[in-house]
Protein backbone atom coordinates (compact mmCIF):
# COMPACT_ATOMS: atom_id res chain seq x y z
CA UNK A 1 0.00 0.00 0.00
CA UNK A 2 1.53 3.32 -1.12
CA UNK A 3 2.20 6.17 1.54
CA UNK A 4 -0.81 8.39 -0.17
CA UNK A 5 -3.06 5.95 0.43
CA UNK A 6 -2.10 4.95 4.37
CA UNK A 7 -2.24 8.97 4.48
CA UNK A 8 -5.44 9.42 3.23
CA UNK A 9 -6.48 6.67 5.66
CA UNK A 10 -5.15 8.21 8.91
CA UNK A 11 -6.78 11.80 7.36
CA UNK A 12 -9.66 10.39 7.32
CA UNK A 13 -9.44 8.79 10.81
CA UNK A 14 -8.22 11.49 12.47
CA UNK A 15 -10.78 13.93 10.84
CA UNK A 16 -13.52 11.75 12.31
CA UNK A 17 -11.69 11.38 15.50
CA UNK A 18 -11.12 15.07 15.99
CA UNK A 19 -14.05 16.14 14.73
CA UNK A 20 -16.87 14.09 16.84
CA UNK A 21 -14.57 12.41 19.12
CA UNK A 22 -15.83 13.98 22.05
CA UNK A 23 -19.62 12.70 21.21
CA UNK A 24 -18.38 9.17 22.37
CA UNK A 25 -15.97 10.39 24.87
CA UNK A 26 -13.22 10.72 23.36
CA UNK A 27 -10.59 13.83 24.42
CA UNK A 28 -6.95 14.02 23.26
CA UNK A 29 -6.71 17.22 24.88
CA UNK A 30 -5.86 20.29 24.98
CA UNK A 31 -2.30 20.80 23.14
CA UNK A 32 -3.23 19.40 20.04
CA UNK A 33 -0.27 20.60 17.12
CA UNK A 34 -3.38 20.51 14.74
CA UNK A 35 -6.18 22.83 14.23
CA UNK A 36 -8.71 20.50 15.91
CA UNK A 37 -11.33 23.17 16.15
CA UNK A 38 -12.73 23.19 19.96
CA UNK A 39 -15.88 25.79 18.81
CA UNK A 40 -17.26 22.20 16.97
CA UNK A 41 -19.48 20.35 19.51
CA UNK A 42 -18.45 17.54 20.23
CA UNK A 43 -14.96 17.95 19.40
CA UNK A 44 -12.09 15.22 19.96
CA UNK A 45 -9.56 17.44 21.56
CA UNK A 46 -7.98 21.28 20.88
CA UNK A 47 -5.91 23.22 19.38
CA UNK A 48 -3.05 24.25 21.15
CA UNK A 49 -3.47 27.68 19.86
CA UNK A 50 -6.40 28.36 21.66
CA UNK A 51 -4.81 27.39 24.97
CA UNK A 52 -1.77 29.04 24.26
CA UNK A 53 -3.93 32.63 23.85
CA UNK A 54 -5.43 31.06 27.12
CA UNK A 55 -2.96 30.79 29.46
CA UNK A 56 -0.87 33.96 28.63
CA UNK A 57 -3.77 36.21 28.43
CA UNK A 58 -5.59 34.74 32.03
CA UNK A 59 -3.56 32.25 33.34
CA UNK A 60 -0.21 34.78 33.67
CA UNK A 61 -2.32 37.63 34.25
CA UNK A 62 -4.45 36.57 36.56
CA UNK A 63 -2.86 38.03 39.94
CA UNK A 64 -3.49 35.61 42.61
CA UNK A 65 -4.15 32.45 41.03
CA UNK A 66 -1.11 32.83 39.23
CA UNK A 67 0.80 30.22 40.28
CA UNK A 68 -1.33 27.51 39.64
CA UNK A 69 -2.20 28.66 36.79
CA UNK A 70 1.94 28.96 35.28
CA UNK A 71 1.81 24.95 36.67
CA UNK A 72 -1.01 24.23 34.13
CA UNK A 73 0.38 26.39 30.93
CA UNK A 74 3.55 24.72 31.26
CA UNK A 75 2.26 21.39 31.53
CA UNK A 76 0.46 21.73 28.67
CA UNK A 77 2.90 23.48 26.81
CA UNK A 78 5.15 20.08 27.57
CA UNK A 79 2.30 18.08 26.55
CA UNK A 80 2.49 19.75 23.00
CA UNK A 81 6.10 19.56 22.98
CA UNK A 82 6.16 15.81 23.27
CA UNK A 83 3.41 15.61 20.89
CA UNK A 84 5.74 17.44 18.29
CA UNK A 85 9.07 15.81 19.06
CA UNK A 86 7.12 12.45 18.51
CA UNK A 87 5.02 13.20 15.32
CA UNK A 88 6.68 16.40 13.99
CA UNK A 89 4.82 17.56 10.85
CA UNK A 90 2.81 14.46 11.07
CA UNK A 91 0.42 16.53 12.26
CA UNK A 92 0.37 18.86 9.39
CA UNK A 93 -0.03 16.50 6.86
CA UNK A 94 -1.28 13.48 7.87
CA UNK A 95 -4.49 14.09 10.90
CA UNK A 96 -4.78 18.47 10.78
CA UNK A 97 -8.64 18.62 9.89
CA UNK A 98 -8.09 21.56 8.21
CA UNK A 99 -5.51 20.51 5.90
CA UNK A 100 -7.59 17.47 4.52
CA UNK A 101 -10.24 20.70 3.53
CA UNK A 102 -7.80 22.21 1.72
CA UNK A 103 -7.05 18.95 0.34
CA UNK A 104 -10.23 18.21 -0.73
CA UNK A 105 -10.33 21.91 -2.31
CA UNK A 106 -6.82 21.03 -4.11
CA UNK A 107 -8.92 17.63 -5.65
CA UNK A 108 -11.95 19.66 -6.46
CA UNK A 109 -9.62 21.84 -8.82
CA UNK A 110 -7.76 18.93 -10.54
CA UNK A 111 -11.27 17.61 -10.97
CA UNK A 112 -12.09 20.56 -12.74
CA UNK A 113 -9.30 21.30 -14.80
CA UNK A 114 -8.36 24.43 -13.35
CA UNK A 115 -4.57 24.92 -13.24
CA UNK A 116 -2.61 25.33 -9.72
CA UNK A 117 -1.02 28.81 -8.97
CA UNK A 118 2.71 28.83 -8.11
CA UNK A 119 3.70 31.65 -5.65
CA UNK A 120 6.45 33.17 -6.49
CA UNK A 121 9.29 33.47 -3.95
CA UNK A 122 8.87 36.77 -3.31
CA UNK A 123 5.20 36.24 -3.07
CA UNK A 124 6.09 32.94 -0.59
CA UNK A 125 8.16 35.10 1.51
CA UNK A 126 5.45 37.62 2.02
CA UNK A 127 2.62 35.47 2.79
CA UNK A 128 4.39 33.14 4.79
CA UNK A 129 5.37 36.49 7.21
CA UNK A 130 1.72 36.38 7.61
CA UNK A 131 2.36 33.48 10.65
CA UNK A 132 4.64 35.66 12.10
CA UNK A 133 2.34 38.41 13.02
CA UNK A 134 0.31 35.42 13.69
CA UNK A 135 2.26 34.53 16.48
CA UNK A 136 3.31 37.78 17.62
CA UNK A 137 -0.75 39.02 18.41
CA UNK A 138 -1.28 35.49 19.78
CA UNK A 139 1.19 36.53 22.39
CA UNK A 140 0.78 39.82 22.95
CA UNK A 141 -3.12 40.44 22.87
CA UNK A 142 -4.51 38.01 25.49
CA UNK A 143 -2.55 40.06 27.95
CA UNK A 144 -3.97 43.39 26.88
CA UNK A 145 -7.76 41.80 27.02
CA UNK A 146 -7.19 40.53 30.14
CA UNK A 147 -5.67 44.05 31.89
CA UNK A 148 -8.93 45.72 29.57
CA UNK A 149 -7.02 47.74 27.50
CA UNK A 150 -8.66 45.86 24.89
CA UNK A 151 -12.43 45.19 25.19
CA UNK A 152 -13.15 41.58 26.30
CA UNK A 153 -14.86 40.59 23.21
CA UNK A 154 -11.29 40.20 21.22
CA UNK A 155 -10.61 37.11 23.67
CA UNK A 156 -9.32 34.36 21.75
CA UNK A 157 -8.15 36.98 19.29
CA UNK A 158 -6.76 33.88 16.52
CA UNK A 159 -9.91 32.00 17.06
CA UNK A 160 -11.75 35.18 16.14
CA UNK A 161 -9.94 34.87 12.26
CA UNK A 162 -9.14 31.71 12.25
CA UNK A 163 -10.92 29.92 9.09
CA UNK A 164 -11.24 26.81 11.26
CA UNK A 165 -13.28 28.22 13.72
CA UNK A 166 -16.33 28.88 11.04
CA UNK A 167 -15.45 25.56 8.30
CA UNK A 168 -15.09 22.86 11.34
CA UNK A 169 -18.06 23.82 13.02
CA UNK A 170 -19.76 23.41 10.01
CA UNK A 171 -19.34 19.68 9.73
CA UNK A 172 -20.94 19.04 13.32
CA UNK A 173 -23.96 21.18 12.23
CA UNK A 174 -22.87 24.45 13.83
CA UNK A 175 -23.70 27.38 11.36
CA UNK A 176 -23.92 30.56 13.76
CA UNK A 177 -20.44 31.47 12.98
CA UNK A 178 -21.30 32.28 8.91
CA UNK A 179 -23.73 35.23 10.82
CA UNK A 180 -22.23 38.66 11.56
CA UNK A 181 -22.88 38.97 15.26
CA UNK A 182 -24.21 42.23 15.60
CA UNK A 183 -24.29 42.52 19.55
CA UNK A 184 -21.60 45.78 19.45
CA UNK A 185 -19.70 46.70 17.11
CA UNK A 186 -16.52 44.91 18.44
CA UNK A 187 -18.55 41.56 17.74
CA UNK A 188 -19.47 42.75 14.66
CA UNK A 189 -15.90 44.02 12.79
CA UNK A 190 -14.55 40.13 14.41
CA UNK A 191 -17.34 38.13 12.76
CA UNK A 192 -16.37 40.49 9.60
CA UNK A 193 -13.03 39.63 9.87
CA UNK A 194 -13.69 36.09 10.15
CA UNK A 195 -16.00 35.79 7.33
CA UNK A 196 -13.66 37.73 5.31
CA UNK A 197 -10.14 35.72 5.65
CA UNK A 198 -12.13 32.23 5.57
CA UNK A 199 -13.79 33.54 2.06
CA UNK A 200 -10.49 34.41 1.02
CA UNK A 201 -8.74 31.80 2.63
CA UNK A 202 -11.10 28.95 0.81
CA UNK A 203 -10.70 30.83 -2.78
CA UNK A 204 -6.73 30.88 -2.33
CA UNK A 205 -6.63 27.14 -1.03
CA UNK A 206 -8.67 26.28 -4.33
CA UNK A 207 -6.48 27.84 -6.55
CA UNK A 208 -2.79 26.79 -4.27
CA UNK A 209 -2.37 23.64 -2.82
CA UNK A 210 -2.49 24.43 1.33
CA UNK A 211 -2.49 27.73 0.72
CA UNK A 212 -3.29 28.40 4.67
CA UNK A 213 -0.34 26.33 5.74
CA UNK A 214 2.05 28.76 4.00
CA UNK A 215 1.42 31.15 6.77
CA UNK A 216 -0.25 28.81 9.43
CA UNK A 217 1.09 29.59 13.12
CA UNK A 218 1.34 25.96 14.73
CA UNK A 219 3.30 24.97 11.36
CA UNK A 220 5.84 27.91 12.36
CA UNK A 221 5.90 26.64 16.12
CA UNK A 222 6.20 22.79 14.73
CA UNK A 223 9.08 23.81 12.62
CA UNK A 224 10.91 26.04 15.74
CA UNK A 225 10.69 22.55 17.40
CA UNK A 226 12.15 20.36 14.58
CA UNK A 227 15.40 19.24 15.96
CA UNK A 228 13.89 17.69 18.97
CA UNK A 229 11.37 15.73 16.58
CA UNK A 230 11.52 11.69 15.75
CA UNK A 231 10.02 11.69 12.75
CA UNK A 232 12.06 13.75 9.59
CA UNK A 233 12.11 13.73 6.18
CA UNK A 234 15.27 12.59 5.51
CA UNK A 235 17.33 13.05 1.85
CA UNK A 236 20.40 11.23 1.02
CA UNK A 237 21.79 13.29 -1.90
CA UNK A 238 23.86 10.65 -3.68
CA UNK A 239 21.11 9.10 -4.42
CA UNK A 240 19.38 11.94 -6.23
CA UNK A 241 19.44 11.96 -9.56
CA UNK A 242 18.03 15.47 -10.25
CA UNK A 243 15.06 14.81 -11.99
CA UNK A 244 12.71 17.35 -10.29
CA UNK A 245 9.85 15.08 -9.75
CA UNK A 246 10.33 15.76 -5.78
CA UNK A 247 9.60 19.44 -6.63
CA UNK A 248 7.21 19.36 -9.04
CA UNK A 249 4.65 17.23 -7.05
CA UNK A 250 5.18 18.78 -3.51
CA UNK A 251 2.44 20.95 -2.05
CA UNK A 252 3.97 23.64 -0.25
CA UNK A 253 6.51 23.92 -3.37
CA UNK A 254 9.74 23.60 -1.39
CA UNK A 255 11.80 24.28 -3.81
CA UNK A 256 14.97 22.85 -2.03
CA UNK A 257 13.80 19.14 -2.59
CA UNK A 258 16.01 18.75 -5.65
CA UNK A 259 19.32 20.51 -4.59
CA UNK A 260 22.03 18.77 -3.22
CA UNK A 261 21.38 19.27 0.15
CA UNK A 262 20.30 16.58 3.05
CA UNK A 263 17.77 19.21 4.63
CA UNK A 264 14.04 18.19 2.90
CA UNK A 265 12.36 19.67 6.04
CA UNK A 266 11.92 23.25 5.06
CA UNK A 267 9.48 25.53 7.32
CA UNK A 268 6.91 24.99 4.59
CA UNK A 269 7.16 20.65 4.61
CA UNK A 270 3.72 19.01 5.93
CA UNK A 271 5.75 15.65 5.47
CA UNK A 272 2.74 15.13 2.71
CA UNK A 273 5.50 12.50 1.23
CA UNK A 274 4.55 13.20 -2.26
CA UNK A 275 8.16 13.57 -3.08
CA UNK A 276 9.02 10.74 -1.99
CA UNK A 277 6.65 9.01 -3.95
CA UNK A 278 7.39 11.12 -6.72
CA UNK A 279 11.17 9.85 -6.65
CA UNK A 280 12.28 7.20 -9.35
CA UNK A 281 15.64 6.89 -7.26
CA UNK A 282 15.21 4.41 -4.28
CA UNK A 283 16.57 5.55 -0.80
CA UNK A 284 17.45 9.27 -1.60
CA UNK A 285 14.11 10.35 -0.05
CA UNK A 286 12.59 8.15 3.32
CA UNK A 287 10.92 9.15 6.20
CA UNK A 288 12.80 8.21 9.35
CA UNK A 289 11.60 7.77 13.14
CA UNK A 290 14.68 7.99 15.13
CA UNK A 291 16.94 6.60 12.62
CA UNK A 292 14.61 3.35 11.70
CA UNK A 293 13.04 3.75 8.09
CA UNK A 294 9.59 4.03 7.61
CA UNK A 295 8.87 4.79 3.98
CA UNK A 296 11.59 5.31 1.37
CA UNK A 297 11.41 6.22 -2.59
CA UNK A 298 11.98 3.43 -4.76
CA UNK A 299 12.52 3.04 -8.60
CA UNK A 300 10.38 -0.08 -8.46
CA UNK A 301 7.26 1.68 -6.89
CA UNK A 302 4.11 2.36 -9.88
CA UNK A 303 2.42 5.20 -7.73
CA UNK A 304 0.25 6.93 -9.97
CA UNK A 305 1.79 10.38 -8.36
CA UNK A 306 4.87 9.87 -10.35
CA UNK A 307 3.02 10.10 -13.80
CA UNK A 308 1.65 13.35 -13.51
CA UNK A 309 1.53 15.99 -10.69
CA UNK B 1 -9.21 45.87 -11.71
CA UNK B 2 -7.98 44.77 -8.62
CA UNK B 3 -8.65 48.29 -6.97
CA UNK B 4 -12.36 47.76 -8.53
CA UNK B 5 -12.77 44.93 -6.86
CA UNK B 6 -11.42 45.93 -3.32
CA UNK B 7 -13.62 49.15 -3.66
CA UNK B 8 -16.41 46.55 -4.78
CA UNK B 9 -15.98 44.65 -1.63
CA UNK B 10 -15.31 47.51 0.88
CA UNK B 11 -19.00 49.06 -0.22
CA UNK B 12 -20.67 45.66 0.28
CA UNK B 13 -19.32 45.40 3.51
CA UNK B 14 -19.86 48.65 4.74
CA UNK B 15 -23.33 48.74 3.07
CA UNK B 16 -24.33 46.21 4.76
CA UNK B 17 -22.55 47.24 8.22
CA UNK B 18 -22.79 50.07 8.68
CA UNK B 19 -26.30 50.63 9.84
CA UNK B 20 -25.99 47.79 12.33
CA UNK B 21 -23.21 49.49 13.91
CA UNK B 22 -23.19 49.52 17.60
CA UNK B 23 -21.99 51.36 20.47
CA UNK B 24 -18.26 51.67 19.80
CA UNK B 25 -17.85 51.88 23.54
CA UNK B 26 -17.22 49.06 25.97
CA UNK B 27 -19.86 48.18 27.49
CA UNK B 28 -19.21 46.27 30.14
CA UNK B 29 -18.72 47.22 34.18
CA UNK B 30 -16.30 45.71 36.63
CA UNK B 31 -15.66 45.57 40.24
CA UNK B 32 -12.73 46.97 41.46
CA UNK B 33 -11.68 47.04 45.62
CA UNK B 34 -11.00 50.02 47.38
CA UNK B 35 -10.16 48.73 50.78
CA UNK B 36 -9.67 46.14 53.01
CA UNK B 37 -9.87 46.57 56.94
CA UNK B 38 -10.61 44.73 60.04
CA UNK B 39 -14.26 44.85 61.50
CA UNK B 40 -14.71 46.41 65.36
CA UNK B 41 -17.69 43.92 65.15
CA UNK B 42 -15.11 41.22 64.62
CA UNK B 43 -14.45 39.84 60.94
CA UNK B 44 -13.29 41.81 58.16
CA UNK B 45 -14.75 44.69 55.80
CA UNK B 46 -13.57 44.54 52.34
CA UNK B 47 -15.23 47.69 50.15
CA UNK B 48 -15.77 47.49 46.18
CA UNK B 49 -16.32 49.74 43.71
CA UNK B 50 -18.76 48.78 40.42
CA UNK B 51 -16.84 50.85 38.11
CA UNK B 52 -17.28 50.97 33.90
CA UNK B 53 -15.58 53.51 31.32
CA UNK B 54 -17.32 56.77 30.37
CA UNK B 55 -20.23 55.87 32.18
CA UNK B 56 -23.41 57.77 32.43
CA UNK B 57 -25.63 56.77 35.33
CA UNK B 58 -26.66 53.06 35.26
CA UNK B 59 -30.06 52.60 35.59
CA UNK B 60 -30.72 49.55 37.48
CA UNK B 61 -28.09 47.81 38.98
CA UNK B 62 -28.59 44.46 40.61
CA UNK B 63 -26.03 42.61 42.05
CA UNK B 64 -26.11 39.34 43.61
CA UNK B 65 -24.14 37.65 46.45
CA UNK B 66 -23.56 34.18 47.37
CA UNK B 67 -21.46 32.48 49.84
CA UNK B 68 -19.30 30.29 48.49
CA UNK B 69 -19.71 26.78 51.00
CA UNK B 70 -16.29 25.38 49.62
CA UNK B 71 -14.61 26.98 52.19
CA UNK B 72 -15.15 26.42 55.59
CA UNK B 73 -16.52 22.88 56.76
CA UNK B 74 -18.73 25.04 58.78
CA UNK B 75 -20.27 26.30 56.38
CA UNK B 76 -23.27 24.06 56.28
CA UNK B 77 -24.02 23.87 59.66
CA UNK B 78 -23.23 27.58 60.03
CA UNK B 79 -25.59 28.16 56.82
CA UNK B 80 -28.99 29.83 57.71
CA UNK B 81 -31.04 32.30 57.23
CA UNK B 82 -30.04 35.69 55.37
CA UNK B 83 -27.37 34.30 54.29
CA UNK B 84 -27.96 34.12 50.30
CA UNK B 85 -30.04 36.64 48.94
CA UNK B 86 -30.65 39.09 45.91
CA UNK B 87 -30.01 43.04 46.36
CA UNK B 88 -31.41 45.33 44.08
CA UNK B 89 -29.67 48.77 45.21
CA UNK B 90 -31.24 52.40 44.19
CA UNK B 91 -29.65 53.72 41.05
CA UNK B 92 -26.43 55.59 41.16
CA UNK B 93 -25.04 53.30 44.15
CA UNK B 94 -21.93 51.64 43.15
CA UNK B 95 -20.02 51.02 46.58
CA UNK B 96 -20.57 48.27 48.61
CA UNK B 97 -19.28 46.99 51.95
CA UNK B 98 -18.89 43.19 52.44
CA UNK B 99 -18.15 41.90 55.90
CA UNK B 100 -16.80 38.60 56.61
CA UNK B 101 -14.86 35.93 58.96
CA UNK B 102 -11.58 34.50 58.01
CA UNK B 103 -11.17 33.09 54.97
CA UNK B 104 -15.10 33.18 53.65
CA UNK B 105 -15.36 33.31 50.35
CA UNK B 106 -18.01 35.24 48.74
CA UNK B 107 -19.35 35.41 44.55
CA UNK B 108 -20.62 38.34 43.83
CA UNK B 109 -22.03 38.46 40.23
CA UNK B 110 -23.87 41.83 39.23
CA UNK B 111 -26.06 43.45 36.26
CA UNK B 112 -26.77 47.25 35.17
CA UNK B 113 -29.33 48.37 33.34
CA UNK B 114 -28.61 51.34 31.02
CA UNK B 115 -31.41 52.80 28.81
CA UNK B 116 -32.45 49.32 26.96
CA UNK B 117 -28.98 47.26 27.27
CA UNK B 118 -27.58 45.43 29.98
CA UNK B 119 -23.99 45.02 31.37
CA UNK B 120 -22.42 42.50 33.40
CA UNK B 121 -19.84 42.90 35.46
CA UNK B 122 -17.63 39.95 36.04
CA UNK B 123 -17.72 37.42 38.85
CA UNK B 124 -15.87 38.49 41.64
CA UNK B 125 -14.66 35.90 43.90
CA UNK B 126 -13.58 38.06 47.13
CA UNK B 127 -11.96 36.48 50.13
CA UNK B 128 -11.70 37.65 53.44
CA UNK B 129 -8.50 37.84 55.89
CA UNK B 130 -5.97 37.30 52.81
CA UNK B 131 -4.19 40.33 53.32
CA UNK B 132 -3.14 38.78 56.92
CA UNK B 133 -4.92 41.65 59.22
CA UNK B 134 -5.16 38.32 61.61
CA UNK B 135 -8.20 35.90 61.98
CA UNK B 136 -10.64 36.81 63.89
CA UNK B 137 -13.38 34.45 64.41
CA UNK B 138 -16.52 34.63 63.73
CA UNK B 139 -19.48 33.24 62.86
CA UNK B 140 -21.40 34.73 60.64
CA UNK B 141 -19.95 34.06 57.51
CA UNK B 142 -21.61 37.42 55.67
CA UNK B 143 -23.76 39.80 57.05
CA UNK B 144 -25.70 42.24 54.81
CA UNK B 145 -28.31 44.91 54.44
CA UNK B 146 -31.34 43.68 53.06
CA UNK B 147 -34.02 45.02 51.43
CA UNK B 148 -37.26 44.44 52.72
CA UNK B 149 -39.08 44.25 49.25
CA UNK B 150 -37.88 40.64 49.20
CA UNK B 151 -40.10 38.58 51.65
CA UNK B 152 -37.94 35.32 50.47
CA UNK B 153 -34.89 34.30 51.14
CA UNK B 154 -33.16 33.74 47.84
CA UNK B 155 -30.21 31.42 46.89
CA UNK B 156 -28.94 33.40 44.21
CA UNK B 157 -26.23 33.12 41.52
CA UNK B 158 -26.13 33.49 37.70
CA UNK B 159 -24.55 29.93 37.01
CA UNK B 160 -24.26 30.30 32.89
CA UNK B 161 -25.40 32.97 30.46
CA UNK B 162 -25.42 30.77 27.31
CA UNK B 163 -25.54 32.13 23.93
CA UNK B 164 -28.50 30.69 21.59
CA UNK B 165 -30.53 30.57 18.43
CA UNK B 166 -33.87 31.23 18.16
CA UNK B 167 -36.03 28.34 17.92
CA UNK B 168 -33.18 26.30 18.75
CA UNK B 169 -34.10 24.07 21.90
CA UNK B 170 -31.88 25.10 25.34
CA UNK B 171 -30.69 22.10 27.79
CA UNK B 172 -30.23 23.78 30.96
CA UNK B 173 -28.44 22.01 33.92
CA UNK B 174 -29.06 23.43 37.68
CA UNK B 175 -26.26 22.96 39.96
CA UNK B 176 -26.96 24.00 43.69
CA UNK B 177 -24.50 22.47 46.16
CA UNK B 178 -27.07 19.40 47.57
CA UNK B 179 -25.80 19.73 51.14
CA UNK B 180 -27.23 22.85 51.04
CA UNK B 181 -30.61 22.84 49.14
CA UNK B 182 -32.72 20.46 48.62
CA UNK B 183 -35.10 21.23 45.46
CA UNK B 184 -38.11 20.80 45.89
CA UNK B 185 -40.04 21.54 42.26
CA UNK B 186 -38.78 23.51 39.10
CA UNK B 187 -40.84 26.45 37.86
CA UNK B 188 -40.15 28.41 34.51
CA UNK B 189 -40.72 31.65 34.11
CA UNK B 190 -40.59 33.76 30.89
CA UNK B 191 -39.89 37.12 30.62
CA UNK B 192 -38.76 39.76 27.91
CA UNK B 193 -36.46 41.83 28.54
CA UNK B 194 -35.99 44.64 25.79
CA UNK B 195 -32.75 45.71 23.53
CA UNK B 196 -29.68 43.64 23.53
CA UNK B 197 -27.99 41.73 26.40
CA UNK B 198 -23.96 41.71 26.73
CA UNK B 199 -21.87 39.53 28.30
CA UNK B 200 -20.10 36.36 27.26
CA UNK B 201 -18.76 34.43 30.16
CA UNK B 202 -19.46 31.03 30.73
CA UNK B 203 -19.04 29.68 33.86
CA UNK B 204 -20.14 25.89 35.02
CA UNK B 205 -18.95 24.25 38.27
CA UNK B 206 -18.30 21.03 37.84
CA UNK B 207 -18.12 20.55 41.62
CA UNK B 208 -21.70 20.62 41.98
CA UNK B 209 -24.52 18.50 41.37
CA UNK B 210 -26.56 18.21 38.84
CA UNK B 211 -30.17 18.64 40.03
CA UNK B 212 -32.49 19.67 37.22
CA UNK B 213 -32.44 19.40 33.63
CA UNK B 214 -35.03 21.16 31.56
CA UNK B 215 -35.37 22.13 27.52
CA UNK B 216 -37.56 24.88 26.19
CA UNK B 217 -37.46 26.52 22.72
CA UNK B 218 -37.40 29.65 22.85
CA UNK B 219 -38.43 32.73 20.31
CA UNK B 220 -36.52 35.64 19.15
CA UNK B 221 -35.07 38.08 22.07
CA UNK B 222 -37.09 36.03 24.85
CA UNK B 223 -34.88 35.57 27.95
CA UNK B 224 -36.03 32.81 30.04
CA UNK B 225 -35.65 33.19 33.53
CA UNK B 226 -35.39 29.98 35.70
CA UNK B 227 -36.10 29.49 39.41
CA UNK B 228 -36.47 26.90 41.31
CA UNK B 229 -37.50 26.15 44.91
CA UNK B 230 -35.41 25.18 47.41
CA UNK B 231 -35.40 24.35 51.39
CA UNK B 232 -33.05 24.07 53.98
CA UNK B 233 -34.45 23.36 57.20
CA UNK B 234 -37.15 25.51 57.53
CA UNK B 235 -36.14 28.09 55.24
CA UNK B 236 -37.78 28.39 51.92
CA UNK B 237 -35.49 29.32 48.77
CA UNK B 238 -36.36 30.49 45.50
CA UNK B 239 -33.41 30.16 43.28
CA UNK B 240 -32.47 31.92 40.07
CA UNK B 241 -30.04 30.37 38.27
CA UNK B 242 -29.91 30.75 35.06
CA UNK B 243 -30.59 33.34 31.96
CA UNK B 244 -30.26 32.84 28.35
CA UNK B 245 -30.57 35.85 25.97
CA UNK B 246 -30.17 35.86 22.06
CA UNK B 247 -27.53 36.74 20.18
CA UNK B 248 -28.41 38.88 17.17
CA UNK B 249 -26.99 36.97 14.96
CA UNK B 250 -27.80 38.15 11.00
CA UNK B 251 -27.10 35.29 8.54
CA UNK B 252 -27.97 36.98 5.79
CA UNK B 253 -25.54 39.64 5.96
CA UNK B 254 -23.07 37.11 6.98
CA UNK B 255 -23.50 35.08 3.61
CA UNK B 256 -23.32 38.29 1.78
CA UNK B 257 -20.61 39.04 2.97
CA UNK B 258 -18.90 35.95 2.54
CA UNK B 259 -19.97 35.99 -1.39
CA UNK B 260 -18.65 39.53 -1.23
CA UNK B 261 -14.91 38.02 -0.75
CA UNK B 262 -15.38 34.91 -2.46
CA UNK B 263 -16.23 36.72 -5.62
CA UNK B 264 -13.55 39.42 -4.81
CA UNK B 265 -10.88 37.03 -3.82
CA UNK B 266 -11.36 35.03 -7.53
CA UNK B 267 -11.28 38.59 -9.43
CA UNK B 268 -8.23 38.98 -7.63
CA UNK B 269 -6.39 35.59 -8.24
CA UNK B 270 -8.06 35.38 -12.11
CA UNK B 271 -6.76 39.05 -12.87
CA UNK B 272 -4.20 40.01 -11.40
CA UNK B 273 -2.27 35.90 -9.86
CA UNK B 274 0.13 35.95 -12.29
CA UNK B 275 1.45 39.28 -10.62
CA UNK B 276 2.45 36.64 -8.03
CA UNK B 277 3.07 33.35 -9.67
CA UNK B 278 6.36 32.28 -10.18
CA UNK B 279 7.21 32.20 -14.02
Amino acid sequence: MSAQRIRQAVQYLSFVILMYGGRVGIHLGSALPCFACPFVPGCGGFCYLMGLQGYIGFGLVAGAAAGKEVLVALGWFLVFVVSVALLGKVWCGWICPFGLIQDWLSWLRKKLGVRERYLSLGGKKAIGSIKHIFLILIVTLPPLITAKILPPDLYLPFCNICPGKLLLPLFAGETKYLALNLDNAVTLWVSVALIAVTASTLVAAFFKDRFFCLFCPLLALIHFLRPLTALRLVKEPTFCVGCGNCRRHCQMDVRVLDQNISQAQTMECVDCLRCLEACPSSGALSLKFLGFQLFSSSRWATSAWRRKP
Amino acid sequence: MSKLIGALIFVVTWELVAPAWGDPARDFIWWKMVSQSQSPEGGHLISYRLESPGATAIEDLEVIFRVSPYQRAGAARSFGQGQYFQKIVHPGQRDFVFHGGQSAKIDIWARARRGERWLFAQTLVATFGQSGLGDSESSALVDFDWAPDWPQWRLAGAEMFYRAQAGQPLSLELSVQPRLVQVLEDQVTMANWPGRELGLYQYVSSQNHQLAQSGYTAQKKDVIFLASLGQLGEATFALPVYRAYYGQLDYKKGLTVMAAFFVGTIGLVSFHGRRFESQ
